[in-house]
C-alpha cells in the first residue's frame, strides 16, 4: 500500500477579522430582528441566522454589546407601550363626586385596561421567550460567569417590571391596583367579572419580582396586603351594617356564604397562600368582634335557637364560632346562664323554692319575693331528668359531642340540681314512688331506661350521704309493707348504686333484703313447728293469735330500737309474742329482740251491729280496742281519754294518733267526743256500733306525724316535715363528723406529717364522693384531734402537723 | 442541800408533803412580792410547780438547788434576774407554755376562760397589741374553755399582729386556730367600722 501523503482538508473558516463594523453590523442585524419580533412582525432571518450572529458575538467577546443593546431594546419598546398603550388605556373616574362604599372613585373602563395590560405581557412574554432561544449560547457563556447579570429571559422581565409597573411617571401600579380590587369588589356585591382576566394578572404579578433578590413576587409585596387592607374594610363595614337588619340566622348564613366565596375568588383568580389570610380577615372582621352581639340578639340568638331547638342553626354556630378564638367561651357562657335559668324555674315549680325579684321571665313588675309553689318530687326529678336529655340531644346534634361543650353542660346542671337543698329527698322519693307504683305494667327496658336515667341524675347530687339515709327510710317502708312492686327492679337500683358508690353504700341495703328473706324462711318454719304441736290456750281461754314476725338485723335498718315503751298486751297477744321469742332465740343465742310495736299491724275481726267486718289495724289500735272496746256486752259508753291511757299504756303521742285513725279517717270504728282533730284529755271514745261500709274487709291507715297536727299542709308524697329534716341533716352532721375525723386520721397515719392546706386537700378529695366538707370544718375537726392528742403541731412550723402514733 | 432543806421545811404545809397555799404566800411575803405579779408566773416555773398555790417538795429543793441559792436572799436577788426574764424573748416563751399547764383545773384538758383572761392580763401587756379586744371577744363571742393549742399559738399570733395589724395578709385557710380566725374576722369588722 502506497501511503499518500495527506494533504490536509481545510475547512474554508472564515478570516479573523478585528474589524469593528463587523460586529456592529452582526448586532444591527439582530436588533431590527428582536424589534420585529417584539412587534410580532415576521422578521427576514431564520432562527439559526440569528444564532449564529449571537453566536459569533459572543464568541468574540463582543458579549456587553450584545447584552446591554438586548436590553435597550427592551427598555425602548417597553416605554413605546407605556406611552402608545397602556396610558391611553387608563380608566377614567366616572366623576370625581360617585365613589363606592370604600371611597374609591367609581371606574369605567378598569377592566378594558386590566385587558389591554394582559394582552401586553402576554405577547411581550412569548416574544421574549423567543429572543431567550435565540440568545441561549449568550446566557451559557456570557451571562454565567458574571453575576452582575440576569439571564436575558429575567432581565427582560425585571426590565417589564421596572419600566411598565413601576413606571415612574406614570400611575400603573396604582392602577393596576385600583381596577383589580374594583373588579373584587364588584364581584363581592353581586356582578358576573372576568375572572380568567384576574387570573392573568395575578399570573403576571407572581411572575414579577419585587427585587433583585428574587424572595418576593409582585403578587406578594403589592397585590395581597392591598387586597387584604381592602377586604378588611369591605367587612367591617358590612358586618356592622348588616347587624343592623338580618336576624342571627341571616347573618350566620351569610357569612357561611361569604366564606364559600372567598374560598372560590382564592382559587379561581388568586395564590394559595392568599386564602387563610382572608379567612382571619372573615373570621376576624365577621364574627370575632361580634360574637356577643350574634349571641345575644332578641328571639334570633343563642337562647332562642335552644328554646325553639333549631337544631341546624346551632350546628352553624357552633361550626362558625369553633373558628374564633372567644366564639366557644361566649356560647358557653350564654348556654350556662340559659341552663341556669330553666334550672332555676324547675326549682322553683316543683322544688319549693322561692323566686327572686330578678326573674328572667316576663313577670310583672311586682318586687315582693313570691314564696315558693308546694314542692313535688317526682316531678322534680322528671323535669330534671328531662333537662339532662334535652341538652345532650342538643350536645351530639348540634355540637359534634364537643367534649367542652358537654363538660359545661353538666357542671351547670349539677349546680341547678344541688341549688335545690332536698335534692337527695328528691331523688330517693322519686325512685319510691316508681317502686311502689310507677314502673307497675313498664317493660323491662323501660324499666331500665328509667333506673338508668335516675342514676344520671344521682351522679349530680353532692350530698351523698344524705341520700343514702332517705333511701335507706323509703326502701324501709317499701319492705316491710310489701309495697315494692317490683322485686327485680329494686335490686336494679341496687346494682346500679353499687356501681356508682362502691359495696359500702349498698352493703346494708343489701342486707335488709336479706333480712326480709331470712324472715320469710324463719316463718315456715315457725308455722310448721307450730302445725305440729298442740294448741295451747292463754290464761284468760282465748285462742293464741297466729303471728307473723320480720326480723330486722338492727344495724342495717333505719329504726331505732330503743324507745320501746312496755305496752298492756292482752294475755293471750303477750304469750304469742313470748312463744315467737322463744322459738328464735332457742334458734340463734346470743341475740336479743326487740319488738316495734309501733310498725306492727294486725287482722281483727269485728262484729258490728249489723255486720261483721274483717278490719287491719294498727297493733296500738289493737290494743286499744281490745283492752277497751272489746266487751261481752253492749258497748255504748264514752271512755275518757285518760282511762284509755291507763288501760293501755300506750305513750301520749302515739295513743292520740292510734285514735284520731280511728275515730277521725274515712272508717270510723270509734266515735269522738269532743270538736276538733286534736285529742284533748278530757275527749271520750266510745265504739260505733253502727259502722257499716261496702266491703268486707278493710284497711284503717295510721295516720302520719305531719298530718295529726291540724296546722299542718297537705304532704300527699311523704316529704319529711321541716322538723323531721331538722332531725334527719343533725344526725347527718354528727355522722359526717366522725367520718371527717376518721379520714384525718387515716390520711395522717400513712404520711405522718402534712402541711395544713395538703391535709385538708385530701380529706376533701377522700370524702367527695360522699359530700363536700367545708374548709372551716375540717379545720375544725383537726383542731379536735389535735386537743385529743392524734395529731400534734411540728415544733418548728406551726402549718405542719405530725402523727401522733 | 442541807439549807434548802431547811428552807422547805420553813414554808412546808403542816399537813401535807408540799408547800401549801400559805406557805407560797408567806414566800411571796418573804420575798417582797405582790402574789398576783407576773413575776410569780416565772418563779413558779423555776420551781417546777404544777398547779397553783403548791410547789411540790421535788420541785422546790431542786429548782432552788438550779438557780443557786439556799437562803431567802439569795432568792429574792434572783428575782430582778426572773424579772428581766419576762423581756427575753426565749424565757418568756417557755414561761407561757408553762402557764397554761399550771393554770390548768387537775383533770382537765383546757384552761378556764376566766384563768386563761386573767393570765394574758399578766404576761401579755405589752406583748399583745390587741389583748384587750381579744379578751373582750372572748367574752362576747367564745365564753368556753380555751384549748391548748390555742393558748400556744396566740404568742405567734401576737407577735404577727404587731407586723400586720391590719390583717392584710392573714390567710383563711392556713393552720392558725379556729378561734384565731373568727378573732381577726371579728377585729377586722371592728377596725372597718
Amino acid at each position: 500500500m502506497a501511503t499518500r501523503k495527506r494533504e490536509s482538508a481545510r475547512i474554508a473558516v472564515p478570516r479573523r477579522t478585528t474589524n469593528e463594523a463587523f460586529f456592529d453590523e452582526a448586532w444591527e442585524r439582530l436588533r431590527l430582528a428582536f424589534s420585529d419580533i417584539l412587534n410580532k412582525d415576521q422578521g427576514s432571518l431564520s432562527f439559526e441566522e440569528l444564532y449564529r450572529n449571537a453566536y459569533n458575538l459572543v464568541v468574540h467577546k463582543r458579549g456587553p454589546l450584545l447584552y446591554d443593546g438586548v436590553s435597550n431594546v427592551f427598555s425602548v419598546h417597553l416605554r413605546s407601550l407605556v406611552d402608545h398603550v397602556l396610558v391611553p388605556s387608563f380608566p377614567i373616574a366616572t366623576s370625581a363626586n360617585t365613589s363606592n362604599e370604600l371611597g374609591q372613585p367609581s371606574l369605567s373602563g378598569g377592566a378594558a385596561f386590566l385587558r389591554t395590560l394582559r394582552d401586553v405581557w402576554n405577547d411581550y412574554v412569548t416574544s421574549t421567550m423567543m429572543i431567550r432561544d435565540v440568545l441561549r449560547y449568550m446566557d451559557k457563556a456570557y451571562v454565567t460567569g458574571n453575576s452582575k447579570l440576569l439571564p436575558i429571559y429575567n432581565q427582560s422581565l425585571h426590565l417589564f417590571k421596572q419600566t411598565i409597573i413601576t413606571s415612574q411617571p406614570h400611575p400603573i401600579q396604582q392602577h393596576i391596583l385600583s381596577t383589580y380590587l374594583d373588579q373584587v369588589y364588584k364581584e363581592r356585591q353581586g356582578d358576573i367579572i372576568d375572572k380568567s382576566l384576574l387570573k392573568s394578572i395575578s399570573e403576571m404579578l407572581l411572575s414579577l419580582d419585587t427585587d433583585s433578590t428574587g424572595t418576593t413576587s409582585l403578587y406578594h409585596s403589592i397585590l395581597e396586603p392591598e387586597f387584604l387592607t381592602t377586604s378588611t374594610t369591605f367587612y367591617t363595614q358590612e358586618s356592622e351594617n348588616l347587624l343592623k337588619s338580618f336576624d342571627a340566622t341571616q347573618y350566620l348564613v351569610h357569612v357561611e356564604t361569604r366564606i364559600s366565596q372567598e374560598d372560590a375568588r382564592v382559587s379561581h383568580y388568586m395564590y394559595p397562600t392568599t386564602l387563610p389570610k382572608i379567612h382571619k380577615i372573615l373570621y376576624d372582621e365577621l364574627l370575632e368582634r361580634h360574637l356577643s352581639v350574634i349571641i345575644e340578639m332578641e328571639n334570633s340568638g343563642l337562647v332562642a335557637m335552644l328554646d325553639s331547638n333549631k337544631v341546624v342553626d346551632l350546628a352553624r354556630m357552633y361550626k362558625l364560632f369553633a373558628k374564633t378564638n372567644a366564639g366557644h367561651d361566649e356560647m358557653l357562657k350564654a348556654l350556662s346562664a340559659y341552663i341556669k335559668s330553666l334550672g332555676k324555674t324547675i326549682n322553683f315549680d316543683f322544688g319549693g323554692a322561692a323566686r327572686d325579684s330578678n326573674a328572667t321571665t316576663s313577670s310583672t313588675s311586682s318586687s315582693t319575693i313570691m314564696s315558693g309553689q308546694p314542692p313535688n318530687p317526682v316531678k322534680w326529678v322528671e323535669a330534671m331528668i328531662e333537662l339532662k336529655d334535652r341538652f345532650d340531644l342538643v350536645a351530639s346534634s348540634s355540637f359534634d359531642n364537643d367534649k367542652l361543650f358537654t363538660r359545661h353542660i353538666n357542671s351547670t346542671i349539677e349546680v341547678v340540681v344541688n341549688e335545690n337543698s332536698r335534692s337527695s329527698e328528691f331523688v330517693s322519693l322519686f325512685i319510691d314512688e316508681n317502686l311502689r307504683k310507677g314502673l307497675k305494667g313498664k317493660s323491662e327496658n323501660e324499666v331500665d331506661e328509667l333506673l338508668d336515667k335516675t342514676i344520671m341524675l344521682f351522679r349530680f347530687i353532692g350530698e351523698k350521704d344524705v341520700f343514702e339515709r332517705y333511701y335507706k327510710q323509703h326502701l324501709a317502708k317499701r319492705l316491710l309493707f310489701n309495697r315494692s312492686v317490683s322485686d327485680d327492679a329494686e335490686r336494679g337500683m341496687i346494682s346500679r348504686l353499687k356501681v356508682e358508690c362502691g359495696y359500702q353504700f349498698t352493703h346494708k341495703l343489701e342486707g335488709m333484703f336479706n333480712d326480709m328473706r331470712l324472715s320469710l324462711e324463719t316463718m315456715q318454719s315457725y308455722k310448721s313447728l307450730l302445725s305440729t304441736s298442740s294448741t295451747v290456750l292463754a290464761p284468760n281461754n282465748l285462742p293464741i293469735p297466729e303471728i307473723s314476725v320480720n326480723i330486722l338485723t338492727s344495724t342495717f335498718w333505719p329504726m331505732s330500737s330503743s324507745t320501746t315503751p312496755q305496752i298492756a298486751f292482752s294475755p293471750e297477744l303477750t304469750l304469742a309474742l313470748e312463744k315467737f321469742q322463744k322459738f328464735y332465740l332457742s334458734r340463734h343465742s346470743g341475740r336479743r329482740l326487740t319488738f316495734l310495736h309501733n310498725m306492727g299491724t294486725t287482722d281483727l275481726r269485728i262484729q258490728f251491729d249489723t255486720c261483721k267486718k274483717e278490719i287491719n289495724v294498727s297493733t296500738y289500735a289493737t290494743v286499744v280496742l281490745l283492752n277497751v272496746f272489746s266487751t261481752t256486752t253492749p258497748n255504748t259508753e264514752f271512755v275518757e281519754y285518760t282511762t284509755i291511757r291507763e288501760k293501755t299504756a300506750i305513750p301520749d303521742l302515739e295513743l292520740k294518733r292510734t285514735l284520731q285513725s280511728l275515730s277521725l279517717g274515712k272508717y270510723k270504728i270509734l266515735l269522738k267526743r269532743g270538736g276538733g282533730k286534736d285529742v284533748a284529755d278530757s275527749d271520750g271514745f266510745c265504739f260505733n256500733g253502727k259502722f257499716t261500709a261496702s266491703l268486707n274487709k278493710i284497711k284503717i291507715p295510721t295516720i302520719s306525724s305531719s298530718a295529726s297536727s291540724s296546722t299542718s299542709t297537705s304532704n300527699t308524697i311523704g316529704i319529711e316535715t321541716d322538723e323531721d329534716r331538722a332531725a334527719t341533716m343533725d344526725r347527718i352532721d354528727e355522722a359526717r363528723k366522725y367520718q371527717v375525723e376518721a379520714a384525718i386520721v387515716r390520711i395522717m397515719k400513712s404520711r405522718k406529717q402534712l402541711e395544713h392546706n395538703v391535709l385538708v386537700g385530701e380529706v376533701v378529695k377522700m370524702l367527695s364522693s360522699r359530700f363536700s366538707p367545708s374548709f372551716g370544718m375540717v379545720k375544725q375537726r383537726i383542731e379536735g384531734l389535735i386537743e385529743r392528742e392524734y395529731l400534734e403541731r411540728d415544733k418548728k412550723d406551726r402549718k405542719l402537723y405530725n402523727y401522733v402514733a | 442541800m442541807a439549807k434548802i432543806n431547811a428552807l422547805y421545811q420553813k414554808y412546808k404545809d403542816e399537813e401535807d408533803d408540799v408547800v401549801g397555799i400559805d406557805g407560797v404566800l408567806q414566800l411571796c411575803e418573804d420575798l417582797g412580792l405582790d402574789p398576783q405579779e407576773a413575776v410569780v408566773l416565772v418563779l413558779a416555773w423555776h420551781l417546777g410547780a404544777e398547779k397553783i398555790g403548791e410547789f411540790t417538795k421535788k420541785g422546790f429543793t431542786e429548782g432552788l438547788a438550779k438557780l443557786g441559792v439556799d437562803t431567802i436572799q439569795g432568792l429574792k436577788n434572783q428575782i430582778p434576774i426572773m424579772r428581766s426574764q419576762l423581756d427575753d424573748p426565749s424565757t418568756f416563751k417557755e414561761v407561757y407554755f408553762f402557764t397554761f399547764n399550771f393554770g390548768r383545773v387537775e383533770g382537765q384538758r383546757s384552761l378556764s376562760l376566766e384563768s386563761a383572761i386573767s393570765f394574758w392580763g399578766l404576761l401579755l401587756v405589752g406583748k399583745f397589741v390587741y389583748l384587750e379586744e381579744w379578751i373582750e371577744f372572748l367574752e362576747e363571742n367564745h365564753k368556753k374553755a380555751i384549748s391548748k393549742d390555742t393558748w400556744n399559738l396566740l404568742l405567734d399570733f401576737a407577735k404577727l399582729c404587731e407586723t400586720d395589724p391590719k390583717f392584710e395578709n392573714h390567710d383563711e385557710d392556713s393552720a392558725w386556730p379556729v378561734l384565731i380566725d373568727s378573732f381577726v374576722e371579728y377585729q377586722k369588722e371592728q377596725i372597718e367600722g
